[in-house]
C-alpha cells in the first residue's frame, strides 16, 4: 500500500472524483467483439488449413525433387563410371593376345622344366 | 451481465483451451477499467473501436501468456500499447479536432447533458481535470492515470509501460506537479 503525502492525497482524491467519465459503450460492443473473435478464428483456421496444404505440397515437392535428383545422379554416374565397351577389333586383339600368351606358356615350358627351374633357383 | 467467481488465472487457462464463454467473463470483468483507461489516455474518439482492438489483441495473445496470474498487468500493457498506437496515428488529427469532439460529446451524451443540468460545478471540475490530463505529456498522463486513477501499484505500472520503478516515481512526481499547477491556474486550490 502506497502512503501519500496529505497534499498528494487531496490531489488524487480530487482527480478521482472528477475524472472524466467515458461515454457508455454501444449496446452491441460485446457481441461485436465476440463476433470479431469468431471471424479471426475462422480466418486463422483457413490460414492454418492453407498452411497445412502448402506444407503437404512442399513435402511432396521435396520428395519428387529428391527422387529426380537421385535418378539423375545414378544415370549420370552410370554413364561416367561404366567401363568402356571394347570394339570388336579390340576384343579380337585381346583374345588373340591371351591365346598366344597361353600357348607360349603351355608350349614353351613343360611342367617338369618348370620344376627344374624352381630347383635350380632353390640351390 | 454474467458473474463468475473464478480467479483470473482459472479463466485465462480456460480461454487458452479455447473457451470463449470464459473470455466473455474476462471481458465483463475488465471492460470498464480498460475503457476508462483508454478514455483518459486517448479521449472519446472511437473509444469502442479501441476497446475492441484491446480485447481482440488479448484473445489472440492469450495462448502465449505463460503466467496467467499476471493477466491484469498484461491486459493493461496491451491497453497502453493500443493507446500509444492510437496517439501516434492520430496525434495531429486530435490536436485539430479535440475541442470540437469534446463539444460534440457533451451535447451527444445524454448522461453528460443531465449532469450539465443538475450539477454545473461537477461538470466544470470534470472539464478542468480532462483538460489538465490532456495538457500533460503522454508519459506523465499514463502514470497518473494508471497509478492515481486506476489504483495500480508503481511496480505494476513499471511492468506495464516497461520502465524502471524509479522512472515511474519521477514521472508521477512531475505529472502531479504539472497537474497541480494547472489546477491552480484554473482557480482550484487543493
Amino acid at each position: 500500500m502506497t502512503l501519500f503525502h496529505p497534499e498528494e492525497s487531496t490531489l488524487i482524491h480530487f482527480l478521482k472524483t472528477y475524472q472524466p467519465t467515458p461515454p457508455s459503450a454501444s449496446s452491441d460492443l460485446e457481441e461485436r467483439i465476440m463476433t470479431a473473435i469468431d471471424d479471426s478464428e475462422t480466418v486463422l483456421a483457413e490460414l492454418n488449413q492453407s498452411h497445412r496444404t502448402s506444407k503437404h505440397y512442399l513435402r511432396s515437392l521435396r520428395i519428387a525433387i529428391a527422387l529426380t535428383a537421385g535418378l539423375l545422379t545414378a544415370w549420370i554416374g552410370y554413364g561416367v563410371y561404366r567401363p568402356n565397351q571394347l570394339s570388336l577389333r579390340e576384343q579380337q586383339q585381346l583374345e588373340d593376345f591371351i591365346v598366344s600368351n597361353w600357348d607360349e606358356v603351355m608350349t614353351g615350358m613343360s611342367e617338369t622344366e618348370w620344376l627344374e627351374v624352381q630347383e635350380s633357383w632353390a640351390e | 451481465m454474467l458473474t463468475d467467481e473464478r480467479s483470473d488465472s482459472d479463466l485465462v487457462r480456460q480461454c487458452q483451451s479455447g473457451d470463449r464463454a470464459c473470455f466473455r467473463h474476462l471481458y465483463q470483468r475488465y471492460q470498464l477499467r480498460v475503457r476508462s483507461t483508454l478514455y483518459q489516455l486517448c479521449g472519446g474518439i472511437s473509444i469502442d473501436d479501441l476497446v475492441q482492438e484491446v480485447f481482440l489483441r488479448v484473445w489472440k495473445g492469450l495462448p502465449k501468456l505463460r503466467q496467467p496470474e499476471t493477466f491484469s498487468t498484461w491486459l493493461y500493457r496491451i491497453a497502453w500499447n493500443v493507446a500509444a498506437d492510437e496517439r501516434r496515428n492520430f496525434a495531429k488529427q486530435r490536436a485539430s479536432s479535440s475541442s470540437l469532439e469534446k463539444a460534440a460529446s457533451v451535447v451527444d451524451n445524454p448522461m453528460t447533458s443531465i449532469n450539465l443540468a443538475t450539477n454545473l460545478v461537477n461538470l466544470h471540475y470534470q472539464d478542468i481535470v480532462e483538460r489538465g490530463l490532456a495538457q500533460l505529456s503522454f508519459e506523465h498522463r499514463t502514470v497518473l492515470v494508471l497509478h492515481d486513477l486506476e489504483d495500480i501499484s508503481q511496480k505494476e505500472v513499471a511492468d506495464i509501460i516497461g520502465v524502471p520503478v524509479g522512472t515511474v516515481k519521477s514521472r508521477l512526481f512531475h505529472g502531479r506537479a504539472a497537474m497541480r499547477k494547472f489546477l491552480e491556474h484554473q482557480g482550484v486550490n487543493l
